[in-house]
């Protein structure tokens, strides 16, 4: 599985495929400058706390911190 | 999957048989039978409310929405509790005062719906979610579910305000009613849109189910429209009207129920 591949998987769970692969495209453009398939391990610190904002709105701000301090430690191994 | 779509087929079930139950019972049915069901689907809508605000944290973005729902329907719950059922086939005997207070907890009731659910409809706006419609095709999704909507009520509020501006201070209920579910049916389409965005997830749920709660309450007002086209007697639509009335407060339930679960599991 790609970085991206496992993002968008923990994140359709909650807004299904479509829009996390939206999503994802959206943030990692705003955020990196490049599309979620050449996307790496190392530049994830930059792309997940942009998704912030919108999982706070869904889920409230203390699960979208857990869920971003998760997949964050997903990639620091 | 298998069980979250229970959340949608219970309470369907539930108000087909409630519908099925009315109209074996036929006009024999009692004032405190109509009043005790009421009550008891309000303050199950009013539960799945308030257990999908406290699911939210302090100053989360959905919990005022969903406290303001829970809100709506406790004042739905104390109004029936207070003065019995109402609906187009049974009229309340009620004094002036007990009509205003009617009246006045109805409308506070949907002013508070309606600003749930257009919180609710503007998540996806402020979340940053790309809902995938042109912006001419959202705009005439919004104009079109108005027009049903004033099409589908515009009967009984003619009727509403006519006793109202008679003098006939109950009428006042109707009247609110009516004008927070045309309003509600305008805040459809985003919530729809985002339901149909977030497919294939949790998030779906809660959305799509309170999509489905507002159609029906639009059915209940449409029950005048219906029998003034098929020239029914009011008390022949009253399974009608009763079942999309509980139907809309169980999916309620079930869309607070959906919420819940979504934020815990996240």
């Amino acid at each position: 599985m790609t970085p991206a591949e496992t993002v968008v998987a923990r994140l359709a769970e909650l807004l299904g495929p479509a829009a996390a692969q939206s999503t994802l495209n959206t943030f990692c453009k705003r955020t990196v400058g490049v599309k979620p398939e050449s996307l790496t391990a190392a530049q994830m610190p930059l792309v997940l706390p942009s998704l912030k904002p919108l999982l706070s709105v869904m889920v409230g701000v203390a699960k979208a911190d857990a869920l971003i301090a998760k997949l964050m430690e997903e990639f620091k191994r | 999957m298998k069980a979250r779509i229970l959340y949608l087929v219970l309470p369907l079930l539930g108000a087909l048989g409630l519908g099925l139950f009315y109209a074996a019972q036929g006009p024999s049915i009692s004032h405190a039978v109509l009043t005790g069901v009421s009550v008891s689907a309000f303050a199950a809508a009013a539960i799945g409310s308030v257990l999908a605000a406290t699911a939210f944290g302090k100053g989360d973005y959905l919990r005022g929405a969903w406290a303001l729902m829970a809100l709506c329907y406790g004042l739905l719950l104390l109004d029936t509790a207070l003065f019995g059922a109402a609906n187009g086939a049974v009229a309340r005997e009620t004094s002036t005062f007990e009509a205003v207070t009617s009246g006045s907890l109805t409308l506070i009731a949907n002013v508070a719906t309606v600003a749930a659910l257009a919180w609710v409809a503007r998540a996806w706006r402020v979340a940053g979610l790309d809902l995938q419609v042109s912006r001419g095709a959202f705009i005439g999704a919004v104009v079109a579910a108005v027009v049903v909507s004033l099409a589908l009520v515009s009967r009984g509020l003619l009727n509403d305000v006519t006793e109202l501006l008679g003098g006939k201070l109950d009428a006042l209920q109707g009247v609110a009613s009516s004008l927070g579910d045309v309003a509600a049916t305008a805040l459809l389409v985003p919530m729809l849109l985002t339901a149909l965005s977030l497919r294939g997830g949790s998030l779906a749920w809660p959305w799509g189910l309170l999509t489905a709660s507002t159609v029906l309450w639009l059915g209940v007002d449409a029950v005048d429209l219906i029998s003034s086209a098929t020239g029914a007697q009011a008390s022949s639509m009253l399974p009608l009207e009763e079942a999309c009335r509980f139907g809309a407060c169980l999916l309620q339930l079930t869309a607070g129920l959906a919420q819940r679960e979504a934020v815990t599991s996240a």
